[in-house]
């Protein structure tokens, strides 16, 4: 049987690809989505593990002494706001935050929450990469967004985001085709987070070795290039020449963007010397560079039973807060909101910070908290988003929404809007199937 | 055939629609012509209803001021970004006729204030970018004028403070961001060289103490051990692994020196002499900590 056989190097260059996406369908939904566009490209933040609402943007110093935890609450730079006292620098920055405090769902285990955060859908049994996934907010952003040739619409650092060993579902371009996926990156810089695991520091190495690569003249990687790609085009062989897609930036302005070493060294510093404060610096200087969207997920990439530096925290809750988690997020994402707002690209950059779930009102028997999708808390900033605003809140032990209580979906749709795109809007599978984009409501943040 | 005076009028009316559209699409061939000009030197260009949106910043910063004519030949642009690009104080001038404009990047170019003297006719600014560009005060002093200005970036030029304070007097609605002063930055954060040392000290537990040594690391909280050899000897610093408890070697202390060791509390390790025979362990707990090697 005759197989076609297509290089690398004319995939690449026709850019949609083996995805089948056609052009004028691609017209089409720019046209859609252009009216009301504010805000140009969107970072999105991901704490893996479920960052403790209490001990973030949601303090409950009225909550009953056995669940109010260690940590006090501070005022914010917005009169009635208050966060946890170990994100001080944020708290400066809550004039441009909108904190929505009435999340929740349903889905306790940690699988079935990043997909449910990420995707605005339930989730499905299936495998990481199943094509009938529901595409990440990340690459759903990206196919509603225009980039040059060369530049990629939605990249992802420093790693993705593994439970013991699984790579969770969800965080790809699912339905919308490998040409949807993010593009993953390695931060080339910053110390790493503590609790990577062997899985996560092999993804690692790889990315190390094109980085080496590059040095030795890439001749490897043009022969990669040159080699026929076979007509059986798995999942992973595709994903493998979108790794090499990444490699291939070298000649746009991506790969100025991708070295930190052109970056003012005080503003480095600003972000912190940690593979997350560096991270939040490459999204910066890559959306300036172009790239539409670009996904953080800030934490150690595996969960592996709650050990490393991620947000499940079930063990020492109240020590990783305090001395590993918090303050390298503060500086980082206070670094990006300052740093965002000097260059004037933070009323087109949206910044939209997404978790797993909240944790527990009650600390277990291991100074933990353990997992509470029932409320939470997530953030929004800049992007046309109106600053120094409390959506929604939560009750008095943070054990359940309150007021307005609203939907990871509804959050999708906030997004979406302030993007520019119909959060109603509906897209075709390749077999034609017509999904709707979001099942949410935009809240009212703008 | 039209001989009919009913159908005469829809005649008149067809001819008087071929003329009003031929008109029509002159005027939207000027449009295409500009805009096929404004794509040709790399920047791109969308629409937004009858609204354009320009940018230069990515493919089209090798942007002159010759170039930025024919810029302004695209009338309703609303939002156009010349970050980066070759402009200078002279091609703003050509901006004038863009009256609809509403957002202006000028960050990171050559302009200064006689550029911002070109400015003044865009009564509908409401969003200025200048950061790292020349302007001084000159250009806030100016630009007390401009009354739909709603922000206005200033990170990395001139202005002063007394600039400052003078145009947020003047135009109170407008936010004027200055971003922050570098050169004081860094030296308000800690950096790694002033980490304290732990308070927190491990035990020493001798090779001969039987009951006590750890047989293999348990998994925990990622911190900091700080090794300190003051023995008169060199000594060899092992990982005691999960499972089987394996051994793997992290390195050598030599007598009187510190090591800096990533660990995990729960982890246990293992001190030997340079002929790999054991002296004793340390079990790591909850955080930072020393461990003392004694001599």
């Amino acid at each position: 049987m005759h197989q076609p056989q297509v290089s690398r190097r004319t995939v690449l260059r026709t850019g949609v690809g083996l995805a089948g996406l056609s052009l004028p369908a691609l017209m089409q939904l720019r046209a859609r989505g252009a009216s009301a566009r504010r805000a140009k490209s969107c970072i999105v933040i991901y704490l893996w593990g479920g960052i403790a609402h209490q001990e973030s943007w949601d303090p409950k110093p009225e909550a009953l002494s056995d669940l109010r935890g260690e940590f006090k609450a501070i005022s914010t730079a917005t009169p009635g706001v208050q966060f946890c006292e170990h994100i001080p620098l944020m708290a400066q920055h809550s004039e441009k935050l909108a904190v929505i405090r009435s999340l929740h769902h349903t889905a306790g285990g940690h699988g079935g929450a990043l997909y449910t955060s990420i995707t605005g859908q339930p989730s499905p049994k299936g495998k990481a990469r199943d094509r009938a996934n529901w595409p990440s907010l990340t690459s759903m952003i990206s196919r509603f967004c225009d980039a040059d040739p060369g530049t990629p619409r939605a990249i992802a650092m420093p790693y993705l985001n593994y439970d013991n060993g699984a790579l969770i579902q969800g965080q790809f371009g699912g339905w919308l085709g490998a040409a949807y996926d993010p593009i993953m990156m390695r931060t080339p810089a910053g110390k790493p987070y503590g609790g990577t695991s062997r899985y996560t520091d092999r993804e690692l190495d790889l990315k190390l070795n094109l980085q080496r690569d590059r040095v030795e003249g890439r001749r490897s990687l043009r022969q990669q290039l040159e080699r026929k790609l076979g007509a059986k085009d798995d999942f992973e062989q595709h994903n493998r020449f979108r790794e090499m897609a990444a490699d291939m930036l070298l000649s746009s302005p991506v790969n100025r963007a991708y070295d930190l070493e052109n970056e003012d060294p005080r503003v480095r510093v600003m972000y912190g010397d940690h593979i997350g404060g560096q991270s939040m610096l490459l999204a910066r200087r890559l959306t300036e560079a172009g790239v539409p969207v670009v996904q953080v997920n800030a934490g150690a990439g595996d969960l592996a039973g709650g050990s490393g530096d991620n947000w499940d925290t079930h063990r020492d809750h109240f020590v990783k807060m305090k001395k590993r988690l918090l303050p390298v997020f503060d500086r980082s994402i206070s670094a990006l909101l300052t740093d965002l707002e000097q260059r004037g690209s933070l009323e087109e950059t949206l910044v939209a910070v997404i978790t797993d779930f909240g944790r527990t009102p009650k600390v277990n028997k291991n100074g933990g908290r353990d997992h509470h999708p029932a409320v939470y808390s997530q953030i929004l900033a800049g992007g046309g988003i109106r600053g120094g605003q409390v959506y929604g809140s939560s009750d008095r032990d943070g054990a359940k929404p309150a007021s307005n209580a609203c939907s990871p979906a509804d959050f999708h749709a906030t997004v979406l809007k302030a993007m520019g795109i119909n959060p109603r809007a509906v897209l075709h599978d390749k077999d034609g199937k017509p999904f709707r984009i979001c099942s949410g409501q935009p809240l009212p943040l703008f | 055939m039209c001989r009919n005076p009913i159908t005469t009028a829809p005649a008149f009316c067809l001819l008087l629609g071929y003329l009003l559209t031929s008109g029509l699409s002159s005027r939207a061939d000027e449009v295409t012509d500009a805009v096929a000009a404004i794509e040709k030197m790399g920047a791109s260009v969308r629409r937004t209803g009858d609204a354009w949106e320009v940018d230069f910043h990515l493919r089209g910063r090798g942007l002159t001021d010759k170039g930025l004519k024919h810029v302004a030949a695209l009338e309703n642009i609303v939002w156009l970004n010349l970050r980066n690009t070759k402009v200078t104080n002279a091609g703003l001038a050509h901006l004038k006729r863009l009256e609809k404009l509403r957002w202006l990047h000028l960050e990171k170019t050559e302009i200064g204030d006689a550029g911002i003297e070109h400015l003044m006719a865009l009564k509908n600014l409401e969003y200025l970018n200048v950061y790292a560009t020349k302007i001084t005060d000159k250009s806030l002093d100016r630009l007390a004028a401009a009354k739909n200005l709603r922000r206005l970036y200033v990170w990395q030029t001139e202005v002063t403070d007394a600039g400052v304070a003078r145009l947020e007097k003047a135009l109170p609605n407008v936010k004027i961001v200055r971003g922050v002063d570098l050169s004081k930055l860094a030296s308000s954060f800690p950096t790694e060289a002033e980490t304290p040392r732990p308070k927190l000290s491990l035990k020493w537990i001798a090779v001969n103490n039987r009951e006590d040594a750890p047989r293999r690391s348990e998994n925990g909280v990622n911190c900091t051990i700080w090794f300190e050899n003051k023995s008169k000897r060199p000594v060899k610093l092992y990982w005691i692994g999960y499972g089987g408890g394996e051994l793997k070697l992290y390195g050598t202390i030599a007598p009187g020196e510190t090591r800096r060791q990533n660990s995990y509390s729960r982890n246990a390790w293992l001190i030997t002499d340079e002929k790999d025979q054991p002296l004793g362990y340390f079990a790591v707990e909850e955080d930072d900590s020393v461990a003392v090697i004694p001599g």
